[in-house]
Parts: C-alpha cells; sequence; structure tokens
C-alpha cells in the first residue's frame, strides 16, 4: 500500500516532498530525509531533570545528575517534538521510522 | 368496597393495580409523565378506576393502603439533577470519593470494555471538589478517638458551603464512624444548629459497614437525593390527600417493604432502584400461592433484563449496589440487570461474519424499525414480529400497528451478510439475546450453587412473556409462570400493593469464630430492640417478626460473605458450632468439597436484623371450577410462525388471553395474545390457566400432529 | 560473536521458547477434528460462553482468595487455551501473565506428555521463570480438558502468592545475584492427579512459604477457579458436541487474527523503539541499566526484539515468558481493546526475537523473583512507548488507540512486615496506590486515578481495610496535583499519595518501595515524562504531638524532623513511632506538546483545584485575568514567545 503521508505526532509527519520521503513539521519546515532520524534536524535543549519542575526533583542527586532532559523542537516554530529521559552521553533514541510505501526496512 | 393499590412509575409506563376486598385485581397502564408525575398518577387511577367499574373519587376515598414505587432517586442521579450538595470528610480523605479506588472508570461496565482505556472515563462527580470540605478528626480502627473533632473548623466549612457555595444538602462522612458514630453525631448538631434549613445525612446512619468509600458514596447519594425526593414524595401525598386518600402514602423500598412517606425521606437511598423490588415482591406474594418455594423472577422490557431469586420462599438480599459507576453497600433484595431487551440492537461482527446482539439498544427513540419511529437497525423486537411471535395487527390491543415488512427488510440485510434468510436470521436473534438472557440467570443461580432444575421461571415485563419459552427452555427449570396474565406487565406495582412494613438493622463487628456470646447476643439483643422501636414508631406493634442475619466469611476473605440465618433465643456455643458448621457445609456446597479451609478461621463480620410488619390485605380470588373448553372469545384463528427453536414455519394457534379460564389449557405451537405482550408456546410445550389467572408454561410435551408449512424461504440459504 | 549461541531455548538453561510443531508424545491423544460448517448463530453462543466461562473462573479465584494483591488487586490471570496450549482467550486481569499461560503449557505438552503423562483430572503447578512465569511469586496451574480420551483444551491460571519462600519476606529478593538466593522454582509437577489433589504436593510448595495457611487459601481458590472452567467446557462440549465446540474455537481463533490484520493495514510499514532507564542490580548498586524494545512491521507482520538491553546482571532480571507477556500486554490494548480478550488471533501476527543473555530476556541462573515489581512493569512500559508511537502512526480510528506510558516500577507499591496491632507477624503489600491514573492518550486527556490499564479490574483498598489488617494509620490519601508531571496537549491522569504514621506497635520493616533516584517514565511524543515515583520517610517528628494537640498532619513540611536517606534500593528501612512516611504513584506519561494544549483544559483544571494559576501559566501558558477568567491574547501572545525561547 503506497501512502502520500503519515501524521506521526500533532504537528510532526512524514510525507512526500518532491518525490523524496521527509520528515516535516506543520509550521512547512523540512526535519530531514526518511533514513535519517528526525531528531537530527531538530533543535536541542538538554537540561537536569529537576529543572522541569517539583514533581521531577531527586533525593539521589548523584544518581540524577548522570541523567537529564531532552526536549525536540521545530528550528523554525518551536513547537516539540519529542522529548526523552536520557542517560547524559547515550546516543537520541532513533524511535520512529514509518515509511511511505511498503518494503524492506533498513536496518538502524 | 375497600381497595389497596400499588402503583409503579417506571421510565415509560406508569403501572397500577388494584385489589378489592373480596381479593379481585384490577391492572391498568398509563405513560410515565416526567414533567409532573400526578398526571400521569391520576391517568392510571382513572384507568383503574373504569377496571374497578367506579370513579376516580370514590377509588380514592375508598383506598385502604396505598404504596407507590418510583424512579425519582435513580432520575435525579442518573441526570445529575438533584441537590447542590456538600461533604465532609475526614482531614486527608476528602479525595476518596473523587479517586473512587481507581476502579471507577469501569465499575458496574461491560467486562469487555475493560480492555479499551479510550471508551471508558469516570463518571461526572456527585461532589465537586470544591464542595469537599476536610475536617480535623480522626477515629481509629478499634472506635478510640485519634483526634477530636475541631468544632470551629466544622462551623466554618458549614458556613462556606451554605453561605458561599449555596448547598442545600450536606453529607458527613468520617472515617470508621461506624464502629464509633460520636464525631458524625456531633457535626450533625452543629450543623442543624447554624443551618438548619440544609438537609443532612451521615454514614453511620446511612450504610454503617466498613469502607470508607462505599460508605461515603451511599452517604452523599442519600443527600444528594434527598430534597428532590422529599418534595416529590410530599407533593404525591398532598395531591391524594386533596383527591380524598384517607391514609398515608407508603413508599416502596428496595428492601422488599414499604414505608410510610414520611419515614422514607429521612433516608431516601433506601428507595433508589426500589422499581425491580416491587416485581419480586409480587413473585414472592404469588409464589406462596401456588407452594413455588425457589423462583428465578425475570422482568425483560425495552433495555434491560432483570434477574432476582427467591429461594425457600425469599427474596435474596445483597449488600453490592452500583449506580452510575457509584458502588455503595446497602442491604436490600437482589437484583441483576443486563442490558438485553426487546430494543437491543443486532448488527454484525465484521471479522467473524457472526451476529452480535446488544448491548447497543434502540431505546425508546429512535426504537425498533417496526415501531415506524425512524429507527433503521434491527431489534430483537423487530425479529419477534419477524418470525410471527408478535403480532402486526394486534399490538398493544390495535393501537400500534407494527412494519413487519419494514422489519423484515432490516433483518433481511443483516441475514444477507451472513447467508442466512430473514427468518433466519430473525430466529439467530432471538436465539442469541436468549442466550444472553440465560447466561444470566446461569450466574445468578448455578455460580451461586442453585440448581435452575429445582426453579421456577416467572417472566413478566413487556418482553418477558414473549421471550420465556426460549430462554428458560435453555436452563431445563421446572417450568414458567406468566405471573397474573395480562398482570405480568404490572407485575411491580402488583409487588407494591401487596408488601409489608420492612426495615432492616445492621452493625458491623467482627467476631472471630470462637465467638465472644455475651458480645454477639448483646449487639443481637440491641439491634432487635432498635427494630421493634423503629416499628412502634410507625404504629405497628403485632404481627411482627425477625429475623437474624449474619454475615460470615472464611479470615481475610474481604470480597467473599455469605449471609447466613442465626438462629433464635440465645446463643451458646452448641449453637454457634451448627452456625459455623452450616457455613462450612454451604461454603464447600458451592466451591467444591474442601475449597474451604476452617483452619484460616471463620468470622461473622456483620449482623442483620430483618423486621416485618406483617399488613393485613385480603386473599387474592381464585376462580373455584376449572373448566377445560375453550371458549369461543379465545380463538382467534392461526398464523404461520417459524418458531425458532425448530427453524421451520408451522401453521400455529393463535388465542386471546383475555378470555383464558382456570383449567384452559393452550398446547404449542400456539401465541397466547394479550394487550399489553404476547406468550409464545412453542412446540411440545402447554400454557394452562390457574386459579389466580397465572398462565403456566410447561416444557416436555410429546409433539404430535403438527401440520408442517412449506418452507418456501428456504431456497433462499446459502445464497 | 555469541559465546552463548549454542545454548538452547529449553527453559532449562534458557527461556523456553515453544516450537512451531511440538514434539508430543504418542501416547497423548489430542482432539482437532474442528467443523467448518458452524452456523453464525451457534458460533455467537459458544463464543458467548467461552467469554463467559473464563469469567467466572476469574471471579471465582478473586472471591474465594485472601491475599489482597490477589482479590483486590487482581494480580492474577485465568486463560483458555487450545489443545495444542495457544491461548484462545484471557479475563481482564494482569495482561501480562496470559500468553506466557501457554508457554509453560505448550512446556508441559512437550516435557510431561510421555512422562508421567497428561491425563484427565490432572492439575499441573509450575512457578519456574525459565519455563514460563513472569517471577516464582507467580505460579502457574494448567488443566488439561478431556473429551472421550483426548485432550480437547486447557484452561489455566496464573496468580500472585504472598510468600513462596526464600530469604524475604513476600519473596521479592533484591541482594539476589543468582536464582539459587531466590525462592524456590518448581518446573512444571502435578498437583492433582486424576481429579485427587496430591497432598504430597501441595505441602512441599507449602512449606516454602512463611504465611502456608493464606496461600494455601489462595492455591484452593485457583483449583476451585479451574475446576469451574472445566466443567462448563465439558458440559458445552457436551450439548453441541466435539467437533463444533473445537470448530468455534478455530474460528475465535481465526476471526481475532482477521481483525488484527485489519488493523495492522492501517499501519505503515517501519520501525519504532523505545528506551527506558533503571537503576541498581542490587542494593548498594550504583549502576544504570537499559530496557529496549524495537518493533518492525513488515507484510503484516509485528517483529519484536530487544536489542540495546542492558545485560542480566543481580536481581533485575526476567525470562523471554516475561518479556512476550509484558510486550503483549500493551499491544493487547492498542489492538485487540475490541477483542474482549479473544486475543488468540493477536499472537499469530507477532514474532519475537530475542536477545539472550540480557536483563529483559536472562539466561538461567540470572535471579528473577524480584522481576513482579522490577522489571515487568518496566517491559511493560518499554514496550507501551514502542507500540504507542507505532499506533501513532496508524490511520484513524485506530491511532487515537495509542496510550502513553504507565508507570515503570510497579504501582508505587510497597510490601512490609512486622508484628501487627493483634501481636502477630505479618507480611503487608500495599494496594493503596492500585488506584493507578490513565496515562495520555493521542486524541484525549487521561483519567485521574483511573486504574491502570494493563491490570485493567484492579482497585485500591480503603483506608479502613488496610488499617484494620496492618497496624498503621493513613494521614491523608489523595490525588496529585496536575503540573508539569505528566503535562502535554493531552495530559496524564493523575496518580496518588498516600502517608502514614505507626499505629498500635512501635516498629515496622519496610522491605519493597519505590523510591526513584530520577525519573523513569517517558514522554510521548513531545509530552512530558511522567513524574519520580518516591517513597520517603521523615524522622523523629512531632507528629504525635499534632495528633494531641487535635490537628492531623497533612504534608511533610509543616512538621519537625529528619529525611531520612532513602536510596532507589535499600536494605529495609526500619519504620519507628515517631516517622512518618509516604508513596506516591506519579501522574504518568502526557502526549504532545504542553504548549499546544486547549486552554479551556487548563481552565477547567484550575477550576476543579487540580492545578494553580501559576503551574498553568508555567506548564502551559495559559494566561488568567481577574477573577480566574482566561486572557485568550495573553495566552497566545506567552505561547507564542515561549515557543521563540525555545529556540536561543
Amino acid at each position: 500500500m503506497e501512502r502520500q503521508r503519515i501524521f506521526i505526532g500533532d504537528n510532526l509527519k512524514l510525507e512526500n516532498i518532491n518525490g523524496e520521503a521527509c520528515y516535516t513539521c506543520a509550521c512547512g519546515n523540512i526535519l530531514g530525509p526518511w533514513e535519517a532520524n528526525f531528531k537530527e534536524g531538530c533543535t536541542l535543549k538538554e537540561s537536569p531533570i529537576s529543572s522541569l519542575g517539583p514533581g521531577y526533583a531527586s533525593s539521589d542527586p548523584d544518581m540524577e545528575n548522570r541523567m537529564c532532559f531532552r526536549e525536540f523542537f521545530c528550528p523554525n516554530c518551536g513547537v516539540r517534538h519529542a522529548t526523552e529521559v536520557a542517560r547524559i552521553g547515550d546516543p537520541y533514541l532513533w524511535d520512529v521510522q514509518p515509511k511511505l510505501s511498503s518494503g524492506a526496512v533498513s536496518e538502524s | 368496597m375497600g381497595y389497596y393499590i400499588g402503583l409503579d412509575g417506571g421510565g415509560t409506563f406508569t403501572d397500577g393495580v388494584a385489589m378489592d376486598e373480596k381479593g379481585r385485581l384490577y391492572f391498568a397502564k398509563a405513560p410515565t409523565t416526567t414533567e409532573n408525575f400526578s398526571i400521569g398518577m391520576f391517568n392510571v387511577l382513572s384507568a383503574l378506576a373504569e377496571e374497578c367499574g367506579t370513579t376516580v373519587e370514590n377509588l380514592i376515598a375508598s383506598t385502604e393502603r396505598f404504596s407507590l414505587g418510583t424512579t425519582v432517586g435513580t432520575n435525579l442521579l442518573v441526570e445529575r439533577n438533584g441537590a447542590h450538595t456538600g461533604l465532609l470528610a475526614t482531614a486527608g480523605h476528602g479525595d476518596s470519593i473523587l479517586m473512587m479506588r481507581g476502579s471507577g472508570r469501569i465499575t458496574g461496565l461491560d467486562p469487555e470494555l475493560y480492555f479499551h482505556p479510550q471508551a471508558t472515563s469516570k463518571p461526572e462527580p456527585l461532589v465537586p471538589r470544591n464542595l469537599i470540605k476536610e475536617i480535623n478528626e480522626r477515629i481509629d480502627y478499634q472506635g478510640q478517638v485519634v483526634v477530636p473533632v475541631n468544632v470551629e473548623e466544622v462551623e466554618a466549612a458549614v458556613r462556606s458551603l451554605v453561605d458561599d457555595q449555596g448547598v442545600t444538602a450536606i453529607a458527613v462522612s468520617f472515617l470508621w464512624s461506624f464502629r464509633n458514630p460520636a464525631h458524625e453525631e456531633q457535626v450533625v448538631e452543629i450543623i442543624k444548629r447554624i443551618a438548619p434549613e440544609v438537609y443532612v445525612s451521615c454514614s453511620h446512619q446511612v450504610a454503617p459497614r466498613m469502607g470508607e468509600y462505599e460508605r461515603t458514596v451511599a452517604t452523599v447519594i442519600n443527600s444528594y437525593i434527598a430534597p428532590k425526593s422529599a418534595a416529590y414524595f410530599a407533593s404525591a401525598a398532598k395531591r391524594l390527600h386533596e383527591a380524598g386518600l384517607n391514609h398515608p402514602l407508603l413508599i416502596m423500598q428496595v428492601s422488599g417493604g414499604i414505608l410510610p412517606a414520611k419515614k422514607a425521606v429521612e433516608n431516601p437511598l433506601t428507595s433508589l432502584g426500589s422499581g425491580p423490588v416491587g416485581g419480586l415482591i409480587g413473585s414472592a406474594a404469588l409464589a406462596r400461592s401456588l407452594g413455588h418455594d425457589n423462583v428465578i423472577a425475570t422482568d425483560m422490557g425495552g433495555t434491560s433484563f432483570e434477574v432476582g431469586l427467591i429461594v425457600n420462599g425469599e427474596p435474596l438480599v445483597t449488600d453490592e449496589n452500583v449506580i452510575d459507576q457509584y458502588r455503595y453497600k446497602l442491604l436490600q433484595l437482589q437484583t441483576t440487570s443486563i442490558a438485553c431487551g426487546g430494543g437491543s440492537l443486532a448488527r454484525l461482527s465484521p471479522f467473524s461474519k457472526s451476529i452480535r446482539v446488544g448491548p447497543a439498544s434502540a431505546g425508546a427513540s429512535p426504537g425498533p424499525v417496526c415501531y415506524r419511529r425512524g429507527g433503521t437497525e434491527p431489534t430483537v423486537t423487530d425479529a419477534d414480529v419477524v418470525l410471527g411471535l408478535l403480532s402486526a395487527e394486534s399490538f398493544l390491543g390495535g393501537r400500534m400497528p407494527l412494519d413487519r415488512e419494514g422489519a423484515r427488510q432490516a433483518i433481511g440485510l443483516l441475514g444477507k451478510e451472513v447467508g442466512l434468510n430473514p427468518e433466519e436470521a430473525a430466529a439467530g436473534i432471538m436465539k442469541i439475546n436468549s442466550i444472553k438472557a440465560a447466561e444470566l440467570i446461569r450466574q445468578q443461580t448455578v455460580i451461586r450453587g442453585y440448581d435452575p432444575r429445582d426453579f421456577h421461571v416467572y417472566a413478566y415485563g413487556g418482553a418477558g412473556p414473549l421471550h420465556a419459552f426460549m430462554f428458560a427452555q435453555e436452563l431445563g427449570v421446572k417450568g414458567v409462570v406468566i405471573p397474573l396474565g395480562n398482570g405480568a406487565s404490572t407485575l411491580s406495582a402488583f409487588g407494591c400493593a401487596t408488601s409489608n412494613l420492612v426495615r432492616y438493622f445492621e452493625a458491623e463487628e467482627m467476631f472471630n469464630y470462637p465467638f465472644q456470646l455475651d458480645q454477639l447476643n448483646g449487639l443481637i439483643a440491641k439491634l432487635e430492640k432498635d427494630a421493634l422501636d423503629a416499628l412502634a414508631e410507625m404504629g405497628k406493634a403485632e404481627n411482627i417478626t425477625l429475623e437474624r442475619f449474619g454475615q460470615m466469611r472464611y479470615g481475610g476473605q474481604w470480597l467473599h460473605n455469605l449471609l447466613m440465618r442465626l438462629p433464635e433465643g440465645n446463643i451458646g456455643p452448641n449453637e454457634a458450632e451448627a452456625i459455623i458448621q452450616d457455613f462450612s457445609t454451604t461454603y464447600d456446597t458451592l466451591y467444591g468439597s474442601g475449597a474451604g479451609q476452617v483452619s484460616q478461621g471463620v468470622e461473622l463480620f456483620s449482623v442483620l436484623i430483618r423486621a416485618t410488619a406483617h399488613l393485613h390485605r385480603p386473599d387474592q380470588a381464585v376462580q373455584e371450577q376449572p373448566v377445560s373448553e375453550l371458549a369461543d372469545t379465545t380463538k382467534r384463528g392461526t398464523r404461520t410462525i417459524f418458531w425458532p427453536d425448530q427453524m421451520t414455519f408451522i401453521e400455529s394457534q393463535i388465542y386471546d388471553g383475555r378470555y383464558l379460564r382456570f383449567g384452559n389449557l393452550v398446547t404449542g405451537p400456539a401465541v397466547v395474545e394479550l394487550p399489553h405482550t404476547s406468550i409464545p408456546v412453542g412446540l411440545g410445550q402447554t400454557l394452562e390457566c390457574d386459579a389466580f389467572g397465572n398462565l403456566v408454561l410447561q416444557f416436555k410435551q410429546e409433539t404430535k400432529g403438527l401440520k408442517k408449512v412449506n418452507d418456501s424461504s428456504s431456497e433462499q440459504k446459502g445464497a | 560473536m555469541d559465546e552463548t549461541a549454542n545454548i538452547v531455548w529449553d527453559g532449562v538453561a534458557r527461556g523456553y521458547i515453544p516450537p512451531v510443531n511440538l514434539r508430543i508424545s504418542p501416547s497423548l491423544k489430542l482432539h482437532t477434528q474442528g467443523a467448518t460448517d458452524v452456523d453464525p448463530i451457534t458460533y455467537e453462543v459458544i463464543r458467548n460462553t467461552f467469554t463467559s466461562i473464563n469469567l467466572e473462573h476469574g471471579q471465582t479465584i478473586q472471591k474465594l482468595s485472601i491475599s489482597p494483591i490477589t482479590m483486590i488487586v487482581r494480580d492474577f490471570q485465568c486463560a483458555i487455551l487450545t489443545e495444542q496450549g495457544d491461548v484462545m482467550c484471557l479475563g481482564p486481569y494482569l495482561l501480562y501473565l496470559g500468553n506466557m499461560q501457554g508457554i509453560f503449557t505448550k512446556w508441559i505438552l512437550e516435557n510431561r506428555s510421555g512422562d508421567p503423562g497428561i491425563k484427565e483430572g490432572d492439575v499441573f503447578l509450575c512457578n519456574d521463570p525459565y519455563v514460563g512465569t513472569s517471577h516464582q511469586q507467580d505460579t502457574g496451574l494448567t488443566c488439561p480438558v478431556f473429551w472421550n480420551g483426548e485432550l480437547f483444551c486447557w484452561v489455566s491460571n496464573s496468580v500472585h502468592y504472598s510468600d513462596v519462600g526464600g530469604p524475604v519476606p513476600g519473596s521479592f529478593c533484591l541482594t539476589s545475584q543468582n536464582i539459587h538466593e531466590d525462592p524456590p522454582c518448581f518446573p512444571p509437577i502435578k498437583l492433582v492427579e486424576g481429579g485427587k489433589i496430591r497432598t504430597d504436593v501441595e505441602q512441599l510448595f507449602l512449606r516454602q512459604s512463611r504465611i502456608p495457611q493464606t496461600v494455601a487459601m489462595d492455591l484452593h481458590a485457583a483449583l476451585a477457579g479451574l475446576r469451574v472452567a472445566q466443567e462448563r467446557i465439558v458440559k458445552l462440549i457436551k450439548t453441541y458436541g466435539p467437533d463444533i465446540v473445537k470448530g468455534v474455537m478455530n474460528r475465535m481463533m481465526d476471526a481475532g487474527e482477521r481483525a488484527i490484520e485489519k488493523k495492522l493495514e492501517l499501519i505503515p510499514d517501519g520501525r519504532w523503539s523505545e528506551r527506558v532507564y533503571t537503576e541498581a542490580a542490587v542494593p548498594g548498586d550504583r549502576g544504570i541499566y537499559v530496557s529496549r524494545i524495537n518493533i518492525v512491521k513488515e507484510n503484516g507482520y509485528l517483529y519484536i526484539d530487544n536489542q540495546g538491553t542492558s545485560p542480566q546482571v543481580g536481581s533485575i532480571n526476567n525470562t523471554f515468558a516475561g518479556l512476550v507477556g509484558a510486550c503483549l500486554a500493551p499491544l493487547t490494548i492498542m489492538l485487540a481493546y475490541d477483542l474482549g480478550g479473544i486475543c488468540g488471533g493477536l499472537y499469530r501476527r507477532i514474532k519475537f526475537r530475542p536477545v539472550p543473555g540480557t536483563i529483559t530476556c536472562a539466561d538461567y541462573p540470572a535471579a528473577i523473583s524480584t522481576a513482579g515489581v522490577f522489571n515487568m512493569p518496566m517491559v511493560v512500559a518499554t514496550a507501551t512507548g514502542a507500540v504507542s508511537k507505532m499506533v501513532a502512526c496508524a490511520d484513524s480510528p485506530l491511532r487515537e488507540k495509542a496510550i502513553a506510558m504507565a508507570d515503570v516500577h510497579a504501582y508505587g507499591g510497597c510490601i512490609f512486615n512486622g508484628i501487627n496491632q493483634y501481636e502477630q507477624f505479618f507480611v503487608g503489600m500495599s494496594a493503596g496506590m492500585a488506584s493507578g491514573a490513565l496515562p495520555a492518550s493521542l486524541a484525549r486527556d487521561g483519567v485521574d486515578t483511573g486504574g491502570l490499564f494493563w491490570v485493567p479490574g484492579m482497585e485500591a483498598s480503603n483506608v479502613e481495610e488496610n488499617e484494620l489488617a496492618w497496624p498503621v494509620l493513613t494521614l491523608y490519601r489523595r490525588e496529585n496535583a496536575a503540573e508539569e508531571a505528566g503535562a502535554g496537549r493531552f495530559r496524564s491522569g493523575l496518580g496518588v499519595e498516600e502517608a502514614w504514621i505507626l499505629h498500635g506497635t512501635d516498629r515496622m520493616d519496610m522491605q519493597i518501595y519505590m523510591n526513584d533516584s530520577f525519573v523513569k517514565n517517558q514522554g510521548l511524543l513531545g509530552g512530558n515524562s511522567g513524574g519520580r515515583a518516591f517513597f520517603k520517610v521523615k524522622r523523629n517528628t512531632n507528629a504525635r504531638q499534632y495528633l494531641a494537640e487535635g490537628k492531623l498532619p497533612q504534608s511533610f513540611d509543616e512538621l519537625n524532623g529528619d529525611d531520612a536517606p532513602i536510596f532507589f534500593k535499600g536494605p529495609p528501612v526500619n519504620l519507628e513511632v515517631n516517622d512518618i512516611w509516604s508513596t506516591n504513584l506519579p501522574n504518568f506519561a502526557g502526549y504532545g506538546d504542553p504548549l499546544d494544549r486547549d486552554p479551556t483544559l487548563v481552565v477547567q483544571d484550575v477550576s476543579q483545584g487540580k492545578m494553580t494559576v501559576e503551574a498553568a501559566q508555567k506548564v502551559y501558558g495559559v494566561v488568567f485575568k481577574e477573577g480566574g477568567l482566561l486572557d485568550i491574547e495573553r495566552t497566545e501572545a506567552c505561547r507564542a514567545g515561549r515557543k521563540q525561547q525555545r529556540l536561543f
């Protein structure tokens, strides 16, 4: 089955732009090609988890300081497409890779 | 001539039954007028008067007892039209009613929905958070005061609720109040002092049982429905007195008894959902006359199917109730209901290519296709019409001709999807509906250790008599009674008319075996005295029976209990031993030999007293002489019916049930038509009219002399 | 190269993976003949009956058991399986316990059909995680149903038994480095033979427990459930004949598979992943570990692996059966939500490619006993993340079924023991946190204290029930505030906090508690992650003085005292007479950018007292006018400004 467009989040989709499958933001900004992690095309903000608010405060700061909160924003409009709680230094999780047409998926 | 009147105000119809001093019964029905109940009530009374051959003035003036069952409380709750209600809770525990133990999202819903998070939500709160005030007070599990009531805080909270928020009712529900009610009593006094016009109820009085969530729900609902229920009862009483009624209006209770309206308003929770209980009480009264010890009382209407059990002559009692996903504990006669009735929709299941029936219902609007009110999806009633069990011409005495062709087309479309012709599909719809009804009955009997083969089914309500020949046969019951014939559709009103004054008195207190006998006997004595005092207050001191029960379980079994009858007189060590024996025998009967482990310890955790003041009523009139010959007026000729149990067309006799007499016997295949319902008598079944006017359906007759009709439409099969 | 490549998935050295064709002794005759022409009405009647049989099985267990964890928390599951041990339907109870009953039943078919044989009236007991249980406490029973000497189908259940032995009360052995330090494992053994319970085997099982009477009651409840289900199925066969009933079973599996197939067509091919972190392999360990679930959807099938997961370590492991069960829980909720538990067809469309030797698919002899509170919910959460992102990519209406992550470590539960107010030894498991919360979905908010979606029937006990059983007084139990945790375009339901003080004793030991060092939950597609699950203790407080003065303490902050250092995983915490403690089940994950949330929903939360005006502005950029009215213009301006600030 051939799809022209796949909605991923409210503002994030995969669609055909000039014959190429690209991740795009609702504002029209292109975040990158299908073959890459869309997060690479986002603006990243990495902050201490507890800086988010009291519901995240830790009683063991040493452990908590090894972790971070990542936010991935559209570099054009600033909308947030993804978040991650991650160990500092770990790669971004490549977590979403739908395909417009059926067939083999490349191993990541 | 004096009359005994019972009225049951249902969602669609208000039903009335009058019994005269000779024990003759009269039935009437009129649409419920929701905006002003009195109109519908007087319409029924007029119709009843006509049946009795008198005027409505005369009827009311000569009424000896007037009992009323209503759905007013249920409507107030479901439509969220009750009082603006505040809640006072123990500090730190005001969220309990909002959290609903985490299961409020699914309580009372079809288990299939449990797998579907997006299809389930919590109900609208009965008391929003800003009307919940927490009070510094605390009692512990032993009833010891940990923190006394902070009086100033209570006063401030009540003033804020009443003056700022405008509440007209308050519920007070504190932790452990059923162990020690002092704090709740103290707070009620304060409220009465500073806001005497506000209705107040407290949890140890409404539902003195362990479990703060369920107790709070009961109390809040009670306060929520109280002011408008009271106004409703008062206005009904006033209208009736103006019309000449010389006796206090009595209100049907879920206990299975009645209470004077003035008493009923004190605790309106006990009137909530009393409709189905009326039918159960009516069944119990008839069962006594008929000598039936065990009865499965079934009420099938347009949207729901309700089941209650009578075992050894007594309706079963339960304490678990759910309304609008809120659960509470209140002792009442047990009725269980599922969405399964004439209006249940039949739909295609696309993946298995089969037909599903319900739980969705066409309701009153648009209703079944055959009602011609815009319904397009086929329902169980449409199937009845297609099969020919329900006459398109004589429905409601011919006042509402049904669209048989429309029903046949709708069912035909559905049937085509699964390769069945319209009659086969209709038969299938009826079978599936019957299986659901039979399954509910199974759950209520077999699962609790009762064998349906020891029971009679009583089938009433608009759709009950129509389907009994199928669902009852599934269960292999002794027989089916269509109680009071045409009166079957007004049985709840009959139950109201035949009820006694009943009060339950209950206390939750833990007794581990071996019981502290002094304490147990003392508790029983106190509850029995409370019960007698309460009846005396209502002017009843004679003809009273007191019955004792204990809620029992194995140690730690919080979700399980058996209600065991306790012996009369002083309970000594031997009686206590016998109680334990009785409990473990019952348990093993229910769950298999050796299921229980007496070494685990047995708990008696609640004592219950049922006090009944037996009221005078005439014995039901009987026809003295049986006649075997059917009057000509009963015969309406024949009709070709597709019988779902035989899956074939059979030329069947049609009878007018109004003219059946004691001793008349109808042999299936036949349909007995009544103004409000129809009774199919299947192949090999018989229907006999008894001396009370009940119609008794019997199975297991030999089939003979049948004329099969050519099944012309069966050629379509497999097309 | 993988040194363990030659280890076989036999349920001994490594978790058992059933082969497609089971090796069953020819001495066991299987009933396989199913009618293919069952009419649609009979089909529907029998299908309804199967569902109600399984429900009755579950209700029986629930009614007759006495452990709160079983009867209230619904930490059990029951199923009806085909003669080959394929799960056909399961109940609305703990979802991850469903499919593993198929796994251990298949193991029994392969390993017990010759010796000692599988016969009418047998019931096998199994709590060996390598054969197919989530951990030793979740002991399985499975009962073959025979017709005319042929094995027709199976009925089975898994129930959490409160203590099955081992070094620690409650049998969760945090310090175990291998399974020999765990409670004992029993590979499948006949508990019932020819319809009679084998008292020697029953005693063998009960002898391990600190609370044998409680476990005996629960075990008999589980047996009663099996008996009910078995008898009703035999009656069904008597009524309709074996071929018709089997024909319906086959069709139920096929219909379920077709329903799943249709849903899979709505999902594009692709690859989705989730990563969840955990910590502390044993008390004192400062390690951080990873759980990964990856899903590839291709040609109408789902391929699931756990590549990227940390190697097995300490006591934080589960076996293959746990991995499969945990992945199927969110798949059931998001793909089979309308099948009423008839999930057999779902399983046919999922292929597992597990990486062995990992914490989520451990090899023998890794320790497993704590999986019930640590690993299992963690894998459910990881799988939920991956499945929800996949389902979010689907066409409507399936996409709206994507639901964000719930708890990562078991619902804030805690396990404690001591001498109770009746001067008896007790082991308590708090179910108060079981109020749960429904996380955000793609098209609607979660539900506050709306239960756990992967344990659908679960409910919290009443405070009064706890206080009757244990020597405690609950100071407060209340919903959390709506704030950052779980925020999003659609927010999570709110969790719950409960604070306690001792009452009727002067000491208690807290064995298992949940005090995350860092947040472990992950937000869905731009949503905030859920909050941190915590357990906190304040020592030497003036709480009793408060009580004496007529006040109930309502927060930690208002009391004097010392905050006790509590690690995520430490030795038992001794609670003393002037201590207060609280457990918090945080709000779960939100979905989407909070700055996109409908401002009127924020206003509603504020007006219902669930959220402060300050939080509304901070988290959602919603600005109020005087008198609590929404200021739409300033809200829009505030949100636009915030989005710009994010880029600098």
